[in-house]
């Protein structure tokens, strides 16, 4: 049982825990409480980011990259707490991460137009790019998660350069230093999924809208 | 990297992401969207509300100015009417000022015409009574002398008085005179006459009203030749001559 996990699911359980009991009693009234209010907030924001990215429908993509958002900047902010380790600092989780991601550009692009469409996909423009689009599949995916792994660490590997430099009173402009870039990060490995799976899923339609111009003018 | 761990946290990771789905965005979002529902239908409501009662509005405020305008008619049909039956009240009243100015101005004519018409009537009574008298005093036995040569004369030369004579059929003719006639003259007339009709009986008789002169009865005619026939026939001219003045 390594630390990593542990804190995942600390994690995981603050966040379904806040969120039961913030919805709990959710009610559609015209006065929202306080911490409904405030997730109502994060929410709309969330959506909104994702509206703004993919001018789609957000709630397709909402429980996916809102939970991304979510467990990376909670696991990031944490990280003040004496003891904790962030999950995320872990390339483990990491990977886990990025492979989710992975797959599910795939998937959402699959579901959208159909396995054979999807597939054809990789031979556009030509049958001979297949092998170039499969690389460029995996490489965007390593990057996102060598880019989350890499940022986390390297705020630690700052945060330890900074601290043996200053021992007594840089460590709390360490750690405020840290939340920032913690929940910077969130945002972007957040961002970054989105707009992977949202240009996977207009690559598609794109295509597909292509077709079908073609079609009504022979 | 711990392959086994990298598996755990996708595994972790949805579990997550279905937990809060199941418990975060979709109960937020259905709420924001029932929220958005909600007050929409309200807007929608209002909106209808609004709709409403601006037609409501625009309907009461026509609805008042028809009234207004009907009382404006009204006003004015009421104001045209008074105008009418005060005119009609003026005319009339003037009409009837006008009859009654010329009612007293024609009783005003009426009685000046009256007043002189009673003035001429009196002024001839007087005169002809002043005539009468004067004559009744002036005359004399010589003026019913003269009288008689006058009436002598008559007898010979007055075609009329010949022709009343040659007709009168009567046995007795009168002489009327005033004063008594002395006997010369009495035979000179019976002398006359009797030259007309030899037969006849000429008698005398004397009238105070004939004033002045002399008349002869024969029969059924008679012929006067004296100052009671020349005042009355004038009186008969003057009352003829009122009578032909515009009344």
């Amino acid at each position: 049982m390594s630390a990593t996990l542990l804190f995942t699911w600390g994690v995981m359980a603050l966040l379904v825990l806040g969120s039961w009991l913030a919805t709990r009693r959710i009610r559609p009234t015209l006065r929202p409480g306080r911490w409904q209010n405030f997730l109502e907030a994060l929410v709309e924001v969330i959506r909104n980011q994702i509206r703004e990215v993919t001018h789609q429908d957000p709630d397709r993509y909402l429980w996916f990259v809102g939970t991304l958002f979510l467990f990376i900047a909670l696991s990031n902010l944490l990280a003040p707490v004496p003891g904790y380790l962030p999950p995320t600092a872990s390339l483990s989780t990491t990977t886990a991460l990025a492979l989710c991601v992975f797959v599910a550009v795939p998937w959402v692009g699959i579901r959208e137009v159909g396995l054979k469409a999807y597939l054809r996909q990789y031979l556009e423009p030509h049958p001979l790019m297949l092998p170039f689009n499969v690389i460029g599949e995996f490489s965007r995916t390593l990057a996102l998660a060598v880019r989350l792994y890499g940022n986390l660490m390297s705020g630690a590997v700052i945060g330890a350069v900074l601290i043996t430099l200053v021992p007594f009173f840089f460590p709390v402009v360490m750690q405020l230093l840290g939340l920032l870039t913690g929940f910077i990060q969130a945002y972007i490995f957040a961002i970054l999924a989105l707009v992977y799976i949202a240009s996977g899923c207009r690559v598609q339609q794109e295509r597909r809208a292509r077709l079908r111009t073609q079609e009504e003018s022979p | 990297m711990d392959w086994l761990t990298v598996v755990a946290q996708i595994v972790n990771f949805l579990i997550l992401a279905a937990l809060l789905k199941r418990f975060l965005y979709r109960p937020i979002v259905t709420a924001m969207a029932a929220r958005q529902a909600h007050i929409e239908r309200q807007l929608q409501e209002a909106r209808h509300l609004k709709a409403q009662a601006e037609r409501l509005i625009a309907t009461y405020r026509r609805r008042l100015e028809e009234v207004e305008q009907q009382n404006q008619q009204l006003l004015e049909q009421a104001r045209q009417e008074a105008e009418r039956e005060r005119q009609a009240l003026l005319d009339q009243a003037r009409l009837e000022v006008e009859a009654k100015r010329r009612q007293w101005l024609e009783a005003l004519a009426r009685e000046q015409h009256q007043l002189a018409r009673d003035l001429e009537r009196l002024l001839g009574e007087q005169l002809i009574a002043l005539g009468r008298k004067a004559f009744a005093e002036l005359a004399g036995r010589r003026l019913e002398a003269c009288l008689v040569e006058t009436f002598l004369e008559r007898l010979e030369t007055s075609p009329e008085l010949q022709r009343l004579l040659t007709e009168a059929g009567s046995r007795e003719w009168t002489v009327v005179t005033a004063q008594p006639l002395d006997a010369d003259l009495r035979r000179r007339i019976e002398t006359a006459l009797r030259r007309f009709n030899p037969d006849v009986r000429v008698r005398f008789v004397e009238r105070d009203a004939l004033i002045l002169g002399i008349a002869l009865e024969a029969g059924d005619r008679v012929w006067s030749w004296n100052l009671a026939a020349w005042l009355e026939q004038l009186e008969a001219e003057l009352q003829r001559f009122l009578q032909s003045l515009p009344s």
